[in-house]
């Protein structure tokens, strides 16, 4: 009998190399396909102005280094409140390396080629991957909140490290050059919106499609297999503390290629992109999104980041109400952040990735109920 | 249908609104209206938006309405950007920034949009190069003012040996700021700087003055804002240090809230600034006041030199406008060009400031001058005429 | 039986906490392809014996060897490595995954693709993949596990919950199998089925297995040698009819009554 594997309403999978696949069916496949299609003309649509592609850029930007947070946190269980110090080892690393090393080598411009950000890209991520390595290298002998407390200590530690160097320029604006892309120098936000807008999605999509692969292999399992017992991943012949190791090594990649598309994207790099409350901010889009799942560090970001203008104008509606000398709306922002992450701690601690899944699963049986 | 032919009405009533309206100059502010820092970004916003509305009201660009958008950005420098790019899409001609980090970001893309930035960070490597074409200080950089700060204690500095000096600055771009160039100067100056204390906020500055004590520091700079410097007197008040110690301090420092915060211990604290004080018998303080009652501000805002500040940025930009509509329209490339043109007879003096506010092709720095001003008797008296700091242009000269 | 014959030879080993002896001078032989079972009465420091083998805690002094290998020092997952599987008492399964997915993690070290395959998920690193998981469908069939197969862990009853730990242990296709307790709690019928288990293990994939077991029944009948410790010490040893009627043996179980 022929299977219909656009409509389908159970598992029909006739090998393991079948069994393998992300998708359950053609039309989900389909509807992925309409939709980076729909992505693909988002720029050209007429509502799109400046601010909203800095949004969405941003929100791309940050969903890279997000999927890292998620793989080390998410997947592999261990609390990292130093993600944003891992992007910005990736985003200093980007102006470094051109600076003292590209630019006299490759005799660069005012311009750098696009070609340079082949190089450029994995180079970066390499660094923070490095450093990333380093830092969870404590996971060897702590645990939870001990660790968390570790990834904040690196956290502190980069930012006064980079304050104190003038290597870096004291965590002032470093420049880095625009790109020229085969003649078009991106500059101007004319242009650095929308080219930065595809620029990020591809990476996005190569970066998502390289966690989706490494979650499924072996090395995806023993994340896991060490967030939910690792004494019996130990039994397994998986080494816990390597493994955690590079979950920290991954994640900081990922950190790592965010932070030189960021620096790139803002034509400088300064310290205060990079501080405590932006790895924070991280955290609460890894959760909102739905730690341990794929789909969730693909949500959290964008949401928290569109939410954010209507809760700017929603405190500055509520100071209005309040008497001037009641600073409402400095407290409005924190609190109904706050108050969303707790929300979703309670009510869906699975994140938004658990409506997604509900959605998905409605869509696989229709028209059945069940 | 009927809902149709009515919302085509208002459209095309629209339309024409905007058609026969006066043409706008658009002027974008980003800054800490809530988040850190508000306590001052919420009064230089307040400045902003009263200067233009009385622009408009007497009419001070002819032909023209200003436009200031204003929005809040938390003290964050990805929203400061994305402000910024909002207002590129309103058309903004200029632009007022606020913090220092999201300034230094925006030097990249002042160049590149071609639109200025002035704002309230006095860091002097807003205007070094690079980018620096379409960056612009209102007043004398923190620099200069920590600067002078040590001329003063080079000049007065009584009793054998160098004088040493404890500096206490932010653990930002902001308060590093000047920490370069202080030493370049100590050194010219003959003044011994004992140590360099960065910090955020804290609760409890003891130690740190025992420690000073123990080192024989006889002065402190401050390059920070009130609330930490208020709690640095008291603690030196508790101690008995306020007689062994000179506390000083840039512009942040001072004002009306540190003599409200700190109380008997302010006295004596030396200031370094270019503004007047509300308090003081000049054009520009009066003129403040009636700015601020006619648009309904409360007495703190009508006594903050934060107020002064947007004031004074809000007017700067609006002259420029009113010289660029002289020549022709005001667009961002006639804006600028007049923005340059502000010197000579065209220099531009609103009485905020102790000096005149003068911009050229190689002078991106407002009002040059500055004075200090110190406490008596619970309140800020100037301790000398508005002048330059001379070692300034030898540590730093234009870049 | 003599020790040169012995896949794992535990000589004089001594486990202490703090001045408080579990095991004190156990020398153990285990044959391979044999099922050598270990009793002896709660807190004996049987667990504690497996726990030193399979590298939880490290023996105090004395050696373990796996087939002339010293043990003592290494971790778990390098003894792991060296073909010793474990079944945990308390079961121990990564009950967020499915049974398909506990099972394909302990292929972990049989998937021989490096991590940049691993980024691209095909031809070398998809083989494997497939490889290791027909290998896994022989284990679910052998253990009768099918029906469960996309079962997430957590959501099993008990007893197919035990017999997943032992269908986990069984797929790191060791050499010696360590089951502790595998029949604890069972009904009659469950307990059937383990030892029905236990006995192909033995004689058709010739693993050794090390059994921890109360049911002293089940023990008799299926070893073919006996350990018994008491109070961390050995007290007996040997095939099990020889084992169920050493007094001292007795003594420590029941105090005085033969045991079958």
């Amino acid at each position: 009998m022929a299977i219909n594997r656009w409509i389908q309403s159970g598992n029909y999978r006739r090998s393991y190399k079948e069994d393998q696949t992300i998708f359950a069916t053609f039309s989900e496949q389909a509807s992925l396909i309409v939709f980076l299609i729909f992505l693909a003309l988002v720029p050209h649509m007429p509502f799109m102005n400046r601010q909203l592609f800095r949004v969405v850029d941003l929100a791309f930007i940050y969903t890279i280094a997000v999927m890292g947070l998620n793989i080390v946190t998410g997947y592999a269980g261990q609390i990292n409140i130093g993600q944003a110090a891992f992007m910005g080892v990736g985003a200093y690393a980007a102006v470094t390396i051109t600076r003292d090393i590209a630019t006299p080598l490759f005799q660069f411009g005012k311009t750098l080629p696009f070609w340079y950000i082949i190089i450029l890209l994995p180079l970066s991520g390499l660094v923070a991957a490095l450093v990333g390595a380093f830092v969870g290298l404590p996971s060897y002998r702590l645990k939870h909140l001990y660790l968390a407390i570790a990834t904040l200590a690196f956290q502190i530690i980069f930012t006064w490290g980079v304050g104190h160097s003038p290597f870096l320029n004291q965590g002032g604006s470093i420049r880095i050059a625009r790109l020229d892309f085969f003649g078009t120098v991106i500059k101007g936000s004319k242009t650095i919106g929308p080219f930065f807008y595809y620029f990020a999605l591809i990476v996005l999509i190569i970066m998502a499609i390289a966690m989706r692969n490494i979650l499924r292999s072996k090395y995806g399992r023993a994340l896991i297999a060490v967030r939910d017992n690792d004494r019996a991943a130990d039994a397994m012949g998986i080494n816990p503390g390597l493994t955690k190791v590079y979950a920290f090594a991954i994640s900081g990649f990922f950190a790592g290629v965010a932070g030189a598309i960021f620096a790139l994207y803002n034509g400088s790099v300064i310290v205060e992109s990079f501080s405590l409350s932006t790895s924070i901010d991280f955290l609460a889009m890894a959760i909102v999104g739905g730690l341990g799942t794929m789909v969730g560090s693909l949500i959290g970001p964008s949401f928290m980041l569109f939410l954010d203008p209507f809760v700017e104008k929603f405190s500055g509606f509520a100071q209005t109400i309040f008497p001037s000398t009641i600073d409402v709306a400095t407290a409005m922002r924190p609190t109904i952040f706050g108050l969303i992450i707790v929300l979703f701690l309670i009510y869906e601690p699975r994140g938004l990735a658990n409506w997604w899944r509900l959605l998905r699963q409605y869509f696989w049986r229709w028209p059945f109920k069940y | 249908m009927k809902k149709l032919y009515i919302s085509l009405a208002l459209l095309a009533a629209l339309a024409l609104t905007t058609a026969f309206a006066q043409k706008e100059v658009v002027i974008g502010w980003s800054g800490a209206v809530t988040g850190p820092t508000s306590d001052a970004g919420k009064y230089v916003v307040q400045g902003i938006e009263d200067y233009c509305q009385y622009a408009n009201d007497e009419n001070l660009v002819p032909g023209y309405t200003i436009k200031c958008i204003t929005r809040d950005d938390e003290y964050n420098n990805d929203n400061t950007l994305r402000n910024f790019e909002s207002y590129l899409d309103e058309d903004m001609v200029a632009f007022i920034g606020y913090a220092t980090g999201g300034s230094l970001q925006l030097k990249v893309n002042t160049t590149e949009e071609e639109v200025p930035l002035m704002g309230s960070s006095l860091h002097i490597g807003l205007i070094d190069s690079p980018d620096n074409e379409y960056m612009f200080l209102p007043i004398t950089s923190y620099s200069e003012q920590v600067l002078s700060l040590f001329e003063w204690i080079a000049e007065n500095h009584e009793g054998d040996g160098a004088p040493k000096v404890a500096m206490f600055v932010h653990a930002s771009p902001f308060g590093r700021a000047p920490v370069e160039d202080a030493r370049l100067a100590a050194e010219i100056l003959g003044v011994e700087i004992v140590e360099v204390q960065e910090a955020t906020k804290g609760l409890d500055y003891t130690a740190m003055l025992q420690r000073w004590d123990n080192a024989g520091v006889e002065y402190m700079i401050g390059q920070h804002v009130q609330s930490p410097i208020a709690t640095i007197l008291n603690s030196a008040k508790d101690l008995g240090l306020l007689d062994k110690i000179q506390f000083m301090g840039a512009h942040y420092t001072g004002g009306t809230s540190l003599i409200t915060l700190a109380g008997d211990a302010a006295e004596n604290f030396i200031w370094s600034t270019s503004f007047y004080l509300p308090d003081e018998n000049q054009p520009g303080m009066t003129l403040q006041r009636t700015i601020g009652e006619r648009y309904g501000r409360n007495q703190d805002a009508i006594e903050e030199t934060n107020y002064t500040t947007g004031l004074l940025q809000a007017s700067i930009y609006i002259e420029a406008a009113r010289l660029a509509a002289l020549s022709g329209d005001v667009t961002k490339e006639s804006f600028y060009s007049a923005l340059l043109t502000m010197n000579g007879d065209n220099e531009f003096e609103p009485g905020f400031s102790v000096g005149p506010v003068s911009f050229s092709e190689d002078d991106h720095i407002g009002v040059d001058a500055l004075r200090l001003l110190q406490v008596q008797d619970g309140k800020f008296v100037a301790i000398t005429e508005a002048f330059n700091s001379a070692t300034f242009p030898q540590v730093h000269p234009p870049r | 039986m003599s020790e040169k014959k012995s896949q794992l030879v535990i000589d004089n080993v001594i486990l202490s906490f703090g001045g408080l002896n579990a095991l004190t001078n156990v020398s153990i032989g285990i044959e391979s392809g044999a099922i050598t079972s270990i009793i002896g009465p709660n807190g004996a420091g049987k667990t504690s014996l497996l726990n030193c083998i399979s590298g939880f805690y490290k023996a105090t002094s004395g050696s373990i060897k796996f087939e002339g290998i010293e043990l003592v020092g290494k971790s778990p997952y390098q003894i792991s490595k060296l073909g010793i599987a474990r079944a945990f008492q308390n079961i121990e399964l990564f009950s967020g995954l499915s049974v398909l997915d506990n099972l394909m993690l302990a292929r972990h070290t049989h998937l021989k693709y490096s991590f940049f395959e691993s980024l691209f998920f095909y031809g070398k690193c998809q083989n494997q993949e497939i490889i290791n998981r027909e290998y896994v469908e022989g284990i679910i069939d052998f253990m009768e596990l099918e029906e469960y197969r996309k079962a997430v862990v957590g959501e099993l009853s008990y007893g197919i919950r035990k017999r997943v730990e032992m269908a986990r242990a069984l797929t790191l296709d060791p050499k010696l199998l360590l089951l502790d307790e595998p029949m604890a709690g069972m009904n009659l019928g469950e307990k059937e089925d383990i030892v029905r288990f236990i006995l192909d293990i033995k004689a058709e994939r010739d693993i050794a297995v090390v059994l921890i077991e109360h049911d002293l029944g089940v023990v008799m009948d299926i070893s073919d040698y006996v350990y018994v410790l008491d109070f961390g010490m050995k007290i007996a040893s040997g095939i099990p009819d020889v084992v169920a009627k050493d007094p001292a043996v007795i003594t420590a179980y029941v105090g005085g009554e033969s045991l079958i």
